[in-house]
């Protein structure tokens, strides 16, 4: 991404609450941004704070204001006692973080070494780059999908979940981005000390690079968990699902449009387990999100000084 | 900004949403393609099958006798003797199939009690690969390519899978010889399932396999009792009865809404006013004019043009369910799937519930119509094989699973095992245990939907409904109208008839809302001809003459 | 760090505009010094790349190719083999048929899909979409990032950072039913309207305002999301930089202009490349919800418009055929954005051949 290291400059430390280089801001300039920042979070705050409540709100509730609650006044479990009834959520739900974890890290090894190979000139690069580009630009279709799958023999396996997606070609042009930018004097005075790539790769440029494998990481990681349509196709097993394929049956369950035009009795789920449904979906990232905001912050001290 | 992040993952936009073609499709259209090597000729072939015979199941008696025009039978309660309808186990090995679920998937054969109990009594594993909403077409279609097929599939009629004809000759078993004529009396259930439900099973001339029936009614208009009562209730001697009741609804509960915004559906309703035919009709020298072409269609549609210009339609299109602004009061009335909607409204609030709008002539004169439905949610063909045992034992396998309400296979089916799976409460109907309604319902709804019975009017929570529902089917039978294609196919349908159908109704919704005039109509339908319809109209003709 | 050192980094920090004309052709290497060329190569830049033999190149390199290897065999596997799937494009094919099997009718799927006048509706409203989020939604990041940068105190700056990507993460189901519920015609703005004696408001169904309230949707449901990866660049610009500039006297918004754009220059060249490419695609879900809405004379967008086409009647050779013909003209206008990039001295997306 950019061209430059990330130092922390001798004699001169970076507080939490206002570096010494930065002066005063203007009042205008502060209410501004406080206008933007409460603005904002009104405008998205408001509905996701929409959809907690609704999901702890008993029905009454519900269906007096027409289907959404800003504020339960009876905040009841019964939604999240359903969804977990069983053990179908749990099971979901592990599988989902087994594929997670592990697709992620897969994904980011594999990207992580094709990405700092093509960011030097290197014998193939440029074939290779462009190769994944074009990955990029053509899909393939369902049936060429399945079937590739099923010649591997992982039809029914969660490995069907992970391998394909391992290398992404947004998320490697953005590395590759990222690396092309580390200074190259960085690089050929390692090589000169006599390390191999393998190693100027995993003990240097990667500590320098925390920023973007958070990014990076945790695009993979949403991309697995998110995982509905793939799942459904090559899993047959139910135990295997995933948690987005189990949330998606109990939402579906009032709504199923097939089920509706032939005349199939399906039975509508009250709005709070719908709600609840979106709560448990957006739990992981909320709870995992934090620990990569570290690395979005200016000023981290991330590693080697420029000789 | 994409946000790609694993290949090919946003170009599942258009591709994953295969499966959500229902609500495209129209309803009432026979949709399975037939053979495109000669033309329409493998339609005329359909029509001259020899249907099963049909043998009515006298073993229980309803409460709410049935009748031959469409009635379906009613139960005020679980029979109690629960009689055996076969003498033996039909399996002897493993069966597997490809169904779909509409309730919470199962936990897995091998931790299911339920399911257990069920394989003991079917003599042999019924393996299921269950398949969830949406993504069927598309897992069936992967399926079919990798040419490893599960003994069964279930084949839905309107979920977009394309091309029936030559797909049921290529890799499934023809069954004809075991079914037709007398031939499936040696099936006694099957026997019982009734002739307009064998039709959707017959394809190219040839039948498939067991149809699955759900209801023969179709959509009606659910009204809210208590806020049309302040206007003197749920009927109307004219449109113009209706736009004046329907005024004085909304100032009587402000804020609040006469129909939903399921335009398409409100548009079939009127229609029904107009005297609209059921898709199409059958004129007396044998040719079929689409109810698109028809006279009635267009005035229909300057009416529902008024309709929304006053400001009848409740304007939130992506509401899924309408029984929360209905149980608030906030809506007086919409489509519903069947007279069995009078229940819908209890899910919301179980104090509350729903009546049926009993069609009328738009100008108190002429006579309305009601269209019946498709009636099945298809077949369960079996994979191609020349092995006459084993299709003797699916076929006493299709028998078991449509065991008729209050058999004993039945309470087996849908509700397992007395003390284990479920308990009979007070009234006689089955209650589930806690167990039970965790093995259970995802499974039963799997096996409902690949193979079932002629059903009855019956509901274990909702018995108070149950007559009503009966009463108000009675009531609309009287306009009952079919659509007179419906077990014929047309391959020019399949392919085309959902691009078709989508074009037309496009225009008809513009119409509506009033982003066009109804002058436009006229192009559409021309439109619709030169596209295909015509085409469709020859091929159904042909079948029909 | 020696003021050497500094000195240069400031000036290689700033935009070409600032500092002198770049380097014409050669594009990055003036700010990327890393392309120090191994020994044994001509100094020139013109030298001819196939002086340096196979085997050198190889000794050189052999590292770097194995570190390649599980990247190509997974594009090989997951990628390349099943695009050749692509085939069924130039044939009428059918699942219970092997691709082998299927007949092939040429391009006749693609004739199909183009030459349906609704065709060219759809590739209008996908164009007018597509430039009105490009304005309006693609900035909208940006300024985001830059916002939350600058927000001191961290505890807010953590806590909006968590808020505004959630909505990444709802369906367009609930995202458009929250529009309808505050802005629809039964929503909070009309029905306060409705009280207060005014008309109301036909936000949600107004065809002609449709590509303004389906980009604001967009920003609502996107923007906190697509914020985290400038947050990202950001974090990586050096912080002695803004010190050596405020030491120069240049207050916040030469900063700005000076140190914080340049160093996001980049990714966001990279990002608007990208999206270029991928100007096809406005979206599918967002619209098909909203079709009966604003009618299709407004909503109907190419994914749509083949959705309905072919893809409906379980049109498999349609739908691949669509998906190649946008395959082919994404390349083309990331090839020519790559092109245009170069000519304002970015690295862009690949560069031309240089060793």
């Amino acid at each position: 991404m950019t061209s430059l290291l990330n130092r922390k400059a001798p004699g001169l430390s970076y507080s939490p609450t206002r570096p010494a280089w930065k002066e005063k801001p203007s009042l205008l300039y502060s209410s501004l941004k406080a206008l933007i920042v409460v603005g904002v979070t009104a405008c998205i705050g408001l509905p996701v704070l929409v959809v907690f409540a609704t999901s702890f709100a008993d029905n009454q509730q519900i269906i007096h204001a027409g289907g959404y609650v800003l504020w339960p006044t009876h905040p009841n479990l019964d939604a999240y006692r359903t969804l977990f009834s069983g053990n179908l959520m749990i099971r979901a739900l592990g599988v989902s973080a087994f594929i997670t974890v592990i697709g992620t890290a897969i994904a980011l090894f594999v990207t992580i070494l094709l990405a700092y190979a093509t960011s030097r000139p290197v014998l193939f690069g440029r074939p290779v780059v462009l190769a994944v580009l074009f990955t990029m630009l053509f899909s393939a279709g369902i049936i060429p999908m399945y079937l590739m799958i099923k010649q591997l023999g992982l039809i029914d396996s969660l490995w069907s979940l992970i391998l394909p997606g391992a290398l992404g070609g947004f998320n490697f042009v953005v590395m590759r981005s990222f690396f092309m930018g580390i200074p190259g004097e960085l690089i050929e005075s390692a090589r000169i000390d006599g390390a191999s790539d393998w190693k100027i790769l995993w003990t240097m440029v990667l500590p320098l690079s925390k920023a973007v494998t958070a990014v990076v990481g945790l695009f993979y990681a949403v991309g697995i968990w998110n995982a509905f349509f793939n799942a459904l196709l090559y899993l047959n097993d139910t135990a295997k699902w995933p948690v987005q394929v189990v949330l998606r049956s109990y939402v579906l369950q009032g709504k199923s449009m097939a089920a509706d035009q032939l005349g199939v009795a399906v039975q509508a789920q009250p709005q709070s387990l719908q709600m609840a449904v979106v709560v448990v979906a957006l739990l992981p990232i909320l709870l995992v999100y934090p620990f990569l905001q570290r690395h979005f912050t200016k000023g981290v001290i991330t590693g080697a000084v420029k000789g | 900004m994409s946000t790609a992040t694993t290949a090919g993952y946003s170009r599942r936009g258009f591709l994953g949403m295969l499966g959500v073609s229902a609500a495209t499709i129209a309803i009432g259209t026979s949709l399975t393609g037939c053979g495109p090597s000669a033309q329409g000729g493998n339609a005329a072939a359909s029509a001259s099958v020899k249907l099963p015979t049909y043998k009515e199941f006298t073993g229980i008696k309803p409460d709410l006798p049935g009748n031959a025009e469409g009635l379906q039978p009613a139960f005020l309660s679980m029979p109690k003797n629960f009689i055996k309808t076969t003498s033996k186990a039909p399996l002897t090995q493993e069966l597997t199939a490809y169904t779909e679920t509409f309730a919470t998937p199962p936990p897995g054969m091998d931790s299911n009690a339920f399911w257990k109990r069920l394989n003991t009594a079917l003599g042999a594993n019924l393996n299921l690969t269950i398949g969830t909403d949406p993504g069927y077409p598309d897992k069936f279609a992967t399926i079919l390519a990798s040419g490893d097929l599960p003994d069964l599939m279930w084949l839905p009629p309107n979920q977009g899978i394309p091309n029936i004809g030559p797909m049921l000759e290529a890799k499934f078993t023809d069954m004809t010889t075991y079914l037709s004529g007398d031939a499936v009396l040696q099936y006694p259930n099957l026997a019982a399932l009734k002739p307009a439900s064998w039709k959707t099973a017959v394809v190219n001339g040839k039948i498939w396999g067991a149809p699955i029936p759900s209801t023969p009614m179709g959509q009606v208009m659910i009204g809210n009792p208590e806020m049309w009562s302040k206007v003197g209730g749920f009927k109307f001697t004219s449109v113009d009865d209706f736009m004046a009741k329907g005024a004085e609804v909304v100032k009587a509960f402000p804020g609040s809404f006469v129909l939903g915004s399921d335009y398409i559906n409100e548009l079939h309703m009127f229609g029904e006013w107009f005297g609209v035919p059921t898709t199409w009709r059958l004129n007396k020298d044998r040719t079929l004019t689409h109810m698109y072409e028809t006279p009635e269609y267009k005035a229909m549609l300057e009416f529902a043009a008024k309709v929304f210009k006053a400001g009848f339609f409740n304007p939130d299109t992506t509401l899924s369910s309408f029984s929360a602004p209905f149980v608030a009061n906030k809506l007086a009335a919409y489509v519903s799937v069947g007279p069995k909607g009078i229940s819908e409204p209890r899910e919301a609030d179980p104090t509350r519930h729903g009546e049926v709008l009993i069609p009328f002539g738009h100008d108190g004169r002429t006579t309305p119509v009601y269209d019946m439905g498709y009636g099945t949610v298809g077949f369960t063909p079996l994979k191609k094989t020349t092995d006459e045992k084993r299709i003797r034992e699916v076929l006493d396998f299709y028998n078991w699973m449509a065991a008729p309400f209050g058999s004993a296979e039945y309470l087996q089916k849908n509700y397992g095992t007395e003390g284990a799976d479920f308990t009979f409460d007070q009234g006689g109907n089955p209650v589930f245990t806690k167990d039970g309604n965790t093995n259970a319902p995802g499974l039963v709804s799997a096996l409902n939907i690949m193979s079932s019975p002629e059903n009855p009017i019956y509901s274990a929570s909702f018995t108070k409904d149950t007559q009503a529902i009966y009463d108000a089917s009675k009531e609309l039978l009287k306009y009952a109208s079919r659509n007179p294609t419906a077990g014929t196919y047309s391959d020019t349908n399949s392919k085309l008839g959902g691009k078709l159908t989508t074009a037309a109704r496009d225009t008809a919704t513009d119409i509506l809302t009033g982003r066009a005039g109804v002058d436009t109509w006229d192009a559409a339908v021309t439109k619709w001809k030169n596209g295909g319809g015509d085409k469709i109209r020859e091929e159904y003709q042909k079948a029909l003459a | 760090m020696s003021p050497t050192t500094r000195q240069e980094t400031l000036e290689t920090a700033a935009p070409a505009g600032v500092s002198g004309a770049p380097s014409p052709g050669t594009g990055t290497s003036r700010r990327h010094g890393w392309r120090a060329r191994p020994a044994g190569r001509s100094a020139g830049r013109k030298a001819p790349v196939h002086a340096v033999p196979f085997k050198v190149r190889w000794r050189r390199d052999w590292q770097m190719v194995l570190m390649m290897v599980p990247g190509v065999l997974v594009m090989l596997l997951f990628a390349y083999i099943p695009i050749l799937g692509n085939v069924i494009a130039f044939q009428d094919y059918q699942p219970y048929l092997s691709i082998f099997e299927a007949p092939f009718v040429g391009l006749e799927k693609f004739v199909g899909l183009f030459d349906d006048p609704d065709f060219l509706d759809a590739f209008r409203n996908t164009m007018v979409l597509a430039v009105t989020q490009l304005v309006l939604f693609f900035p909208v990041p940006i300024i985001l990032a830059l916002v939350v940068d600058s927000l001191s105190p961290r505890r807010i700056r953590n806590v909006f950072q968590s808020i505004v990507y959630l909505p990444h993460f709802l369906s367009w189901v609930l995202v458009i039913t929250f529009f309808q519920e505050f802005l629809g015609g039964a929503g909070f703005i009309n029905n306060t309207l409705k009280l207060l004696g005014m008309g109301s408001i036909p936000f949600m169904t107004d065809p002609s305002t449709f590509p303004l309230m389906a980009t604001i949707q967009l920003v609502w449901k996107d923007a906190g999301w697509a914020m985290i990866i400038f947050l990202a660049a950001l974090s990586t610009v050096d912080v002695s930089l803004y010190e050596a500039a405020a030491a120069d006297g240049a207050g916040r918004w030469r900063r700005l202009w000076h140190v914080t754009l340049p160093a996001l220059r980049p990714i966001i060249i990279l990002l608007l490349i990208l999206r270029i490419g991928d100007i096809l695609s406005v979206g599918f879900e967002q619209f098909i919800l909203q079709r009966d809405n604003v009618g299709p004379g407004a909503a109907e967008v190419l994914d749509t418009y083949v959705y309905y086409s072919g893809v409906i009647g379980g049109d498999w050779s349609a739908g691949a055929a669509a998906g190649l013909a946008k395959g082919i003209i994404s390349a083309l206008l990331i090839w020519g954005a790559n092109s245009l990039a170069h000519k304002f001295g970015e690295a862009g997306l690949f560069q031309k051949k240089v060793g």
